[in-house]
């Protein structure tokens, strides 16, 4: 595959969760959305270091956005994923299907 | 819904945070915030605000210091890093040095100071303690302050309470005299248990103790724990002994037999074990009603019987010195018609009761643990004298470095602080052993002195404040110096490779004196000690206590006629057995209390003073048994019938009381009340009691009822013997327990504190020697190499090795000697005021202070020897070929 960067397991979820969120993802929301959807606690600092250094990578870019009041007037910074950040969430999945696929079958019949 | 997140924190973002995330954060945050706002209001959303701030703190986050600085500072402090700890690992025989003085010094000092917070903070766990006061009474005659105690009437506390609107609460206390004998009787044999409990572990207490002080009650109802009659409170240690079983102790009865309130108590609670920090190590408490309802005090009208003692609590908020006003003056309306001293009260403060209380015997004193924090001191003082000495020594080689760095352009403050960062350095690596040391350190201590006490820092934020006082301080005034010298190093001079240190007396040979000035007082305070102790436990005691065992007599019984009519069969079964040479009853034994203490005057004398004499209930066999010796007439022999009243007493009555000599002294009677005494014989001076005491007054009465059984026994089979006996009195006495003490070893015991003294001193002025002898190593290797030299020229020259010997040897002498020429009269001062607590004492003679020089001189010999005999030996065409 000689594939040179790879995703840690947060950097995937949040990589993820960005995808999930589409138009609306930003820090607040994406601390939001794993818990509701993972029920686990992250940090937003967590997170937006992580943003920042997929952003780095070039999986994500980022936008500054609209002002809302309840942010004391400050700006959002939304992040998009790129097509180089989705070929390589689709690339993890594959590769994970094809490792379940050899394993043994197991019998869920009860 | 005004609420806005945490100005600091806010602040503390903006400072740390890169400019180009600020916004975009900070905006997450708020919105965050607004929302916890909403889930769990204010305070915590305050919180959760404070600590994502807090986790914003990470290297991905922080703003990146300006390029051009951070080249300077972040650079340069790990260039002098690397240096400093490349040069500790370059010499590495004086960094060691350096390192373990100082480790060891902070160490010793750390120990010491942990066990001086033990030791102050005795009964400060009740919450109400700067309120608690014991009442005392101060007894004057024609104004002048004959004595104070602590003894109050039981009408005193009540009184107190009644007429001085400032005191809220009284508890009066009374120990339970001479012990008891407890037994528990369980369901089965197997769990009864029966133990003695000496003295001082049994009190009758009011219930308001428990409102003055603070002990955790684990079972029970805490707020009547004493008001049922014959109800009996345990602590958790007593709940081990007594009835390990039981689940609940409460409701148990135990029997508390023998002593003066033998009867059946029933458990109603339970407080946790006592710490080790508190004077009342008590086991059980017994209500005061109880103990009042006994004949001795139903007779007395509550003024009499002064053996309870009182602790006041004062309201908070109200004036002490009205209280001392409105209390003063209360007993003069009680006062005994026939004292002829009027009697005040006074007050003691709970927290002075541990070091500071006049009227404690022995143990540990405030004047003991100052001295314990001057020792403190001086190990600290020397530790970094030696580290400044060390350090100055080994500037010489760091010249060269100085001088390049001043010529790349390093300005002296630059230079000062590369050097002081090294102290820091050193001074944390040896803090960090020192740590590891003490730890090891205190439970040895905790051993020597029979408390427990833990190696506890982080505890008391105090202990914090002084430890990182200590260190800054430290570092400061033992990095200083060096720095200063180091930094003053004239490039063009250290380059060029001339640099000689002049040999006047500089600083540093004034801080060797000074070493040795600290060391000098500390061997010849060891050695005074030593001496004073060994004196006492050699002094003839004028009775001999070797082989000489005494025993318990029983203390539960039915019918006192009965019991003593066994103690007689007891002591004549026991003379019938060949290992035992003598046998004696008596009431009291040495090294114990006295019996009684009252005031006698001589009869027939007009206006005869009445002066205070101590008596002791024996029996005929006490003189033989403990080998005294009598001067004149002859010891009591109930065969021989006489006058009523007939007593023995010691030389040291006879002068006190003038009754010319020993023989002249014979036939004539000691009067109190309206009986007389005749005296029958006297004998030499005794000492009953440690020799911290004057020998008193003594007078021995009569009695074959004697509650103590004292055995003389041959050296042979002493083991043996002991069996027998205890079978004996197992025989005679079933309800009793076998108790017996070694009589010299119950003697010694007096000594206890002071052993451990000496033992603590010699262990701390060792460890001060130790470190000022690396100190002197360390000088030692420094002048020589300074000296290499002329050493080769000398040789050269055609002179012996001995002579090159002497003349290092020479400059140390010096040193000593005038060390101990400033010291002494420092030393014969202090010694003198320790020496002064002992009723018999050494004397301060001229070796205290030769030993001190002999033992340095010699310490100082085998630390430089080696050095010196190097460079003496070493062949001068080595030394004077380089140049």
């Amino acid at each position: 595959m000689g594939r040179t960067t790879f995703l840690g397991e947060f950097e995937e979820l949040i990589l993820t969760m960005v995808l999930i969120l589409d138009e609306n993802s930003y820090g607040n929301t994406i601390v939001k959305a794993i818990k509701e959807h993972q029920k686990r606690e992250v940090n937003l600092s967590s997170v937006h270091v992580t943003l920042y250094r997929l952003e780095k990578k070039g999986f994500v870019e980022s936008f500054m956005g609209g002002a809302t009041k309840v942010r004391g007037g400050r700006k959002k910074r939304y992040f998009k994923i790129t097509n180089t950040g989705k070929v390589m969430l689709r690339e993890m999945k594959d590769s994970r299907m094809n490792l379940w696929s050899l394993a043994p079958q197991l019998n869920y019949s009860s | 819904m005004n609420h806005s997140p945490p100005k600091f924190f806010v602040r503390f973002f903006l400072w740390f945070c890169r400019h180009d995330l600020q916004e975009t954060i900070l905006g997450d945050l708020e919105e965050q915030f607004d929302e916890d706002l909403r889930y769990y209001g204010p305070s915590k959303a305050k919180q959760r605000f404070a600590w994502n701030v807090l986790r914003f703190f990470r290297p991905e986050i922080i703003k990146k210091k300006e390029k051009t600085q951070r080249f300077n500072y972040y650079s340069m402090h790990n260039h002098y890093l690397k240096t400093g700890l490349r040069n500790i690992l370059k010499h590495k025989t004086f960094s060691f040095l350096n390192i373990l003085g100082l480790a060891v010094g902070i160490a010793s000092c750390l120990t010491i100071l942990q066990y001086v917070a033990f030791e102050s903070s005795y009964d400060q766990f009740h919450s109400r303690k700067d309120d608690i006061y014991r009442v005392d009474s101060d007894h004057f005659r024609d104004s002048v302050l004959l004595f104070r105690s602590d003894g109050s009437a039981f009408e005193l506390g009540p009184t107190l309470k009644r007429m001085v609107p400032g005191i809220e609460e009284v508890a009066r206390t009374h120990v339970l005299e001479g012990g008891a004998v407890i037994t528990f009787e369980g369901a089965s044999s197997g769990h009864s248990r029966q133990f003695l409990e000496e003295q001082g572990m049994m009190y009758f207490v009011d219930q308001a103790f428990f409102d003055l002080f603070d002990y955790k009650v684990l079972k029970g109802n805490s707020e009547r724990l004493l008001e049922a009659p014959n109800s009996i409170v345990i602590t958790e240690a007593m709940w081990q002994k007594y009835l390990p079983d039981v689940d609940d102790p409460v409701g148990k009865t135990l029997n508390v037999g023998g002593g003066r309130y033998p009867g059946t108590f029933q458990i109603t609670g339970v407080i946790e074990t006592l710490p080790e920090n508190t004077l009342y190590s008590f086991g059980f408490l017994m209500p005061i009603h109880d103990l009042l309802k006994s004949e001795q005090y139903v007779e007395d009208d509550g003024w009499s019987w002064t053996n309870f003692v009182t602790y006041a609590m004062i309201k908070p908020g109200s004036s002490f010195e009205q209280v001392c006003r409105q209390a003063r003056n209360i007993l003069l309306d009680h006062i005994d018609e026939e004292e002829d001293y009027e009697s005040y009260v006074s007050f003691t403060s709970l927290n002075d009761l541990h070091l500071r209380d006049e009227l404690s015997q022995g143990g540990i004193t405030a004047e003991t643990v100052s001295f314990f924090m001057i020792i403190a001191i001086f190990i600290i003082a020397i530790a970094w004298l030696n580290y400044i000495n060390l350090s100055t020594a080994q500037a010489i080689r760091r010249a060269k470095e100085v001088g390049i760095r001043k010529t790349v352009g390093a300005a002296k403050s630059q230079l000062i602080f590369q050097f002081l960062l090294e102290a820091m350095v050193v001074n944390t690596i040896a803090l960090l052993l020192a740590f590891m040391l003490a730890s090891g350190t205190v439970p040895l201590l905790t051993e020597v002195i029979g408390k427990s006490f833990h190696f506890g820092f982080g505890i008391h934020t105090t202990h914090w404040v002084l430890f990182f006082g200590a260190f800054v301080a430290g570092t400061l005034l033992s990095g200083f110096y060096p720095a200063l010298v180091l930094s003053r190093f004239k490039p063009a001079v250290v380059i060029g490779g001339s640099l000689s240190v002049k040999r006047k007396f500089g600083l540093r040979q004034v801080l060797v004196t000074a070493q040795l000035m600290i060391s000098v007082f500390l061997i010849a305070g060891t050695y005074t000690v030593h001496r004073q102790l060994q004196f006492m436990l050699n002094q003839d005691l004028g009775l001999n206590v070797d082989q000489v065992i005494s025993i318990t007599g029983p203390m539960v019984y039915e019918d006192e006629e009965l019991m003593r009519q066994k103690m007689k069969l007891f002591q004549e079964k026991l003379r019938a057995l060949p290992t035992v040479n003598s046998v004696s009853g008596s009431d009291a034994i040495p090294g114990g209390d006295y019996n009684w203490s009252t005031g006698m005057s001589v009869d027939g004398k007009e206006n005869a003073e009445r002066k205070s004499i101590r008596l002791m209930f024996v029996d005929d066999q006490f003189q033989n048994t403990y080998g005294m010796e009598l001067i004149a007439g002859r010891f009591h022999d109930p065969n021989l019938k006489g006058e009523k009243h007939p007593v023995v007493v010691n030389e040291t009555l006879i002068r006190k009381f003038d009754l010319g000599s020993a023989e002249e002294a014979i036939g004539k009677k000691m009067r109190t009340g309206s009986t007389t005494f005749p005296i029958i014989g006297v004998l030499k001076d005794y000492h009953w009691t440690s020799l911290k005491q004057e020998t008193t007054p003594i007078l021995l009465y009569y009695t074959e009822n004697g509650g103590s059984v004292s055995l003389r026994l041959s050296a042979t089979d002493i083991q043996e013997t002991l069996m027998i006996v205890e079978k004996e009195y197992k025989a005679l006495f079933p309800d009793n327990p076998f108790n017996y003490d070694f009589m010299d070893e119950y003697f010694a015991r007096q000594y206890q504190s002071d052993k451990q003294f000496r033992q603590i001193f010699s262990v701390f002025s060792f460890i001060a020697i130790m470190i000022a002898c690396l100190g002197l190593f360390g000088l030692a290797s420094f002048t020589l190499n300074q000296r290499v030299k002329e050493i080769g020229i000398r040789k050269v020259l055609g002179a012996r090795m001995s002579s090159i010997l002497m003349l290092l040897y020479k400059d140390y002498m010096l040193l000593i000697g005038l060390a101990t020429v400033v010291v002494s009269p420092v030393v014969y001062f202090a010694l003198n005021q320790w020496l002064s607590d002992f009723a018999y004492r050494i004397n301060i003679t001229f070796d205290l202070l030769l030993l001190p020089v002999v033992v340095l001189t010699v310490i100082m010999l085998l630390t430089i020897s080696y050095q010196s005999f190097r460079a003496a030996v070493a062949n001068p065409a080595a030394s004077l070929r380089k140049e």
